[in-house]
């Protein structure tokens, strides 16, 4: 059985903005392994996010092929593509994107409301909320929270329907260091713990250095990729 | 739809602030005006059929072509009327000329003797009035003048008066100086009770106005009357229903409801792009939450669905709002006396409107804000669900 969960194939990717057209990547392949806690670097501008959208299915390649547990997902009807975002990919953003009128719990329990909840997914919700250290402040709305708080009830949210692979779009800019510091350690013990795949985006080096791998990408080009790491710090 | 559709939408609405304030107070207001608009036009209707009612009848019988010494309406005639038993009461008018005197004064007039007890009986529809107590007052009757009439001879009230109506003499005491509906009937109004001519001649009676207990029963009532006049031999009559379908307030109604129709529709309209905009702009900016729910696995419908949801509860509490307040300004504005507005030509008093309620229009308020609500939240977000993801999100700048 294949240990591969994500792989880009000569993806492409251009927006238009007005008349300008964007080559936001350019012909970028290679894979993620299960378990795999990986960092896409670069500067600004350079294409990480958009790696990170395609790969959630968030949005879709001019061309390449985009494969997400062996199945190529471009092609994929948008209905069906709803559930797989609902089912296997979990999102983090940078903003959060926390919804506000919803308490936290509530959003926690938000993703897997949509298609039948069972009980074990609002068993989840707690031992999530535990597991990032807010269980008690379950029944607060965002707003009531800083932005460290947020982000861990984003996180939450991301591994609420146990997906096997879960983005995060520079989950600690928005963050000081401390508390992006104390991000990334939550991500890396759930990485562990629950064996879950992630792929963060960042131009923040001292974040950077928590990846097992980094892929450097540069004006929507792969320009680096280290050796791939398990989650004992194996090469693989 | 799921417990989650309705939770989000029940906290979206009260936990956006001035996000649901906003539509909320669009369909409060496009309720309210639609409510209060159609209550000040019932109470027109209403006051309308009231007025007509209570000066005229139900019925009007009039004699035609049978002046003066065949007779009106014979007394025997006017009793077999009395007895049918869905009538109310029964006013005999004559209509009355000649000259008055007051003084040294004197002056033509024109007007009509009355039945003072028929009169206040028909006056006190829709409730009950003891005849004895209308015979009561009556005993007092006296005779009513137009203004200008009055102010010509110099009258006042508790003068007495005299004159020749006819071939009858009489004498009557000044009750009333009254305000006609125009200047030129105001110049020469008289009215007598019949007691001051020396009682009904009901050879003079030109018009029998009728008042029936229920207006449903007025077409079998009719049949009646038809029968007992056809039997005295009296053909010449013209009726005039004053209710039904076909009768002068209906046409008066019609006339005033082709108005409130045009009304309603410029407000239906003006409601219609009200809503639609609050809505839009209410679900616009919330774009980024779309795209954050479509992210974790909303699909279209439970978007939709959602919003719809939440335009259903808008369009119901602004509703809510909207009929009370309407009704609480109704209830002031009755309590102040009603909205006074300026005669219109050739008629000397001006019209007084208030508010009466009428569930019909709470009916057209709540229909259209919720059909309004529906069909602007479902295009909105049919639009706002066309754009990617990203754009929603606002990541592909």
């Amino acid at each position: 059985m294949s240990r591969e969960i994500l792989r880009y194939q000569q993806v492409s990717k251009q927006y238009k903005l007005g008349e300008t057209v964007i080559h936001a990547l350019s012909k970028v392949s290679f894979s993620v392994m299960k378990g795999e806690f990986s960092a896409i670097v670069g500067p600004s501008g350079s294409g990480k996010s958009t790696l990170l959208h395609l790969g959630a299915g968030l949005d879709r390649p001019t061309s390449g092929s985009v494969f997400l547990n062996g199945q190529e997902i471009q092609n994929i009807k948008e209905k069906d593509m709803a559930i797989i975002r609902n089912q296997m990919v979990g999102f983090i953003f940078q903003t959060f994107n926390l919804i506000p009128v919803l308490t936290i719990k509530e959003n926690v329990e938000y993703p897997c409301l949509l298609y039948s909840a069972t009980k074990h997914n609002r068993y989840r919700v707690t031992e999530l909320l535990e597991l990032v250290g807010l269980a008690d402040q379950m029944n607060k709305r965002p707003n009531m929270l800083s932005g460290g708080q947020r982000q861990r009830v984003a996180i939450a949210r991301a591994l609420v329907n146990n997906p096997s692979i879960v983005f995060a779009d520079e989950p600690t800019a928005n963050l000081d260091h401390a508390t992006g510091e104390s991000i990334m350690a939550l991500l890396l013990q759930l990485n562990v713990e629950l064996g879950t795949t992630f792929i963060f985006s960042t131009h923040d080096p001292r974040i950077m250095d928590k990846a097992r791998r980094i892929i450097r990408v540069e004006d929507g080009r792969l320009l680096a990729d280290t050796a791939h790491l398990d989650m004992s710090g194996q090469t693989v | 739809m799921t417990r989650l559709d309705f939770l989000l939408a029940s906290r979206n609405v009260l936990r956006q602030g001035i996000r649901s304030a906003m539509p909320l107070l669009v369909v409060a207001l496009s309720s309210y005006v639609i409510i209060l608009v159609g209550g000040l036009y019932q109470y027109l209707f209403d006051s309308l059929e009231k007025s007509v009612v209570r000066s005229e009848g139900h019925l009007k019988i009039e004699a035609v072509g049978n002046e003066g010494s065949i007779g009106g309406f014979p007394k025997d005639v006017v009793e077999q009327l009395n007895a049918i038993e869905e009538i109310r009461v029964i006013s005999l008018r004559s209509p009355i000329s000649g000259v008055l005197g007051f003084g040294e004064q004197s002056s033509i007039f024109s007007g009509y003797a009355i039945d003072p007890v028929a009169e206040q009986m028909l006056t006190s529809w829709p409730s009950e009035i003891a005849v004895d107590d209308a015979s009561h007052e009556s005993e007092n009757d006296k005779a009513t003048v137009g203004s200008l009439l009055a102010q010509g001879l110099s009258l006042k009230v508790g003068d007495w008066i005299s004159g020749i109506a006819g071939d009858a003499s009489f004498a009557a005491e000044i009750g009333n100086i009254v305000k006609t509906d125009s200047e030129e009937q105001d110049r020469f109004f008289l009215k007598l009770p019949y007691a001051s001519l020396g009682g009904v001649d009901y050879r003079t009676i030109r018009s029998v106005h009728i008042q029936v207990k229920d207006p449903t029963l007025l077409p079998q009532c009719i049949e009646k009357i038809k029968a007992v006049l056809k039997k005295a031999g009296i053909k010449s009559v013209v009726y005039t229903e004053y209710t039904s379908p076909k009768g002068y307030i209906s046409s008066v109604k019609n006339i005033y409801g082709d108005n409130l129709r045009f009304i309603m529709i410029v407000l239906s309209v003006t409601v219609f792009f009200s809503i639609a905009t609050a809505f839009t702009l209410a679900i616009t900016e919330r774009t980024k939450e779309l795209g954050t729910m479509r992210s974790f696995g909303a699909q279209e419908n439970h978007i939709s669905t959602l919003f719809q949801i939440e335009a259903l509860y808008l369009s119901f509490y602004g509703f809510v709002v909207g009929s009370l307040v309407s009704i609480l300004t109704g209830i002031l504005i009755n309590q102040f006396g009603g909205i006074s507005l300026p005669p219109p030509p050739t008629v000397q008093s001006s019209i007084v409107i208030g508010y009466a309620f009428n569930a019909r229009y709470m009916v057209i308020a709540l229909v259209l804000v919720l059909v309004v609500g529906q069909l602007s939240s479902f295009i909105v977000t049919r639009r706002l669900g066309k754009l990617s993801i990203i754009d929603q999100l606002g990541l592909n700048s």
